[in-house]
């Protein structure tokens, strides 16, 4: 079991062993690892089965240094990136990523949302996480074959189309 | 020629303007990107969008600040970009003086519907006046790169 504690607003337990089925937080299961995320007294709290896969230390250590920024830290009155919106984002990583995948740069928002860029392998992936999960999305092919961008509602293609589209590690 | 009434009260007036001027917007290092596919880095679209509490976006008037360093004052590790007058008005964006006395001088709004559209154009449509240091860009690489 790997875990440490970091200090306010971000910590972290990566649980490589234990099940969660009573996660208090959504959990993700299926052919991935399940993973598991709560906001708990101003920390945001990753629990993963099994073996954490690579892009989940990576997206862990960006969420961490982002949750630091104070208002303003834009220097235009912006909101500090809510935890509500990194856990969501984490949630979303955790049902789009496989193994080999890249991990996103995690952008913190002006309005205090998250979002996930890729821009690699030819197609830019932007998709903007608020609270309660996934609220904007877009895709654009750099030949121009693709180039669709939304807003996001349940059982949105959008969304479905980028998991296909998510560029493999470096 | 625009004119506005700046905080004070007073009525303000813009220079007249032509497509090449430009307006300046401070990029925090949070939102350096780098960009695999073009192999650039830019201001993610983020950066071009009116202040939470809904005031417009913020800017300066490249002709009337004339110190890009005045921009970027007390503001350790921002880059500063310009965008030229022709991309803003070619997206329906219109510029109004805002002047402000502890800001310096060519801080202006930029009105109008910062669609996802519009922010796209501006972060991809810009030059960079004062470059993200380099630890900023070797750790927007970074990430980037998913490393």
């Amino acid at each position: 079991m790997t875990s440490a504690s970091l200090l306010y607003p971000m910590g972290y337990d990566l649980d490589e062993s234990t099940t969660y089925a009573d996660a208090r937080g959504a959990t993700i299961e299926g052919s991935r690892n399940a993973l598991a995320v709560d906001v708990e007294s101003n920390r945001l709290i990753v629990r993963v089965e099994g073996e954490a896969p690579k892009w989940l230390a990576n997206a862990i250590a960006q969420v961490q240094k982002i949750m630091h920024l104070k208002p303003g830290w834009d220097s235009y009155d912006s909101l500090p990136p809510d935890p509500k919106a990194a856990r969501a984002a984490l949630l979303y990583l955790g049902q789009i990523m496989h193994e080999k995948m890249r991990c996103p740069a995690i952008v913190p928002m002006s309005s205090g949302n998250i979002q996930l860029e890729w821009h690699a392998s030819g197609v830019d992936i932007e998709i903007e996480v608020g609270p309660e999960g996934p609220v904007f999305a877009s895709i654009e092919d750099l030949n121009g074959a693709v180039d669709q961008s939304g807003p996001i509602r349940p059982g949105s293609k959008l969304l479905n189309q980028v998991a296909g589209l998510l560029p493999l590690s470096a | 020629m625009s004119e506005d009434r700046s905080s004070a009260g007073d009525l303000v007036a813009l220079p007249e303007l032509i497509d090449d001027d430009e307006i300046w917007r401070r990029i925090p290092p949070e939102k350096v990107i780098f960009d695999e596919s073009r192999n650039v880095f830019r201001p993610s679209k983020d950066s071009f969008n009116d202040h939470p509490n809904g005031t417009p976006m913020s800017a300066f008037l490249a002709k009337v600040c004339k110190d890009p360093l005045l921009a970027v004052h007390d503001h350790e590790d921002f880059a500063l970009v310009g965008v030229r007058i022709k991309v803003l008005r070619e997206k329906k964006l219109e510029i109004v003086a805002a002047p402000k006395p502890d800001l310096p001088p060519g801080h202006v709004h930029v009105v109008g519907s910062k669609t996802d559209s519009v922010r796209k154009a501006l972060a991809k449509n810009f030059r960079w006046i004062i470059d993200p240091p380099d630890h900023v860009k070797s750790e927007a690489k970074k990430k980037a790169l998913g490393k």
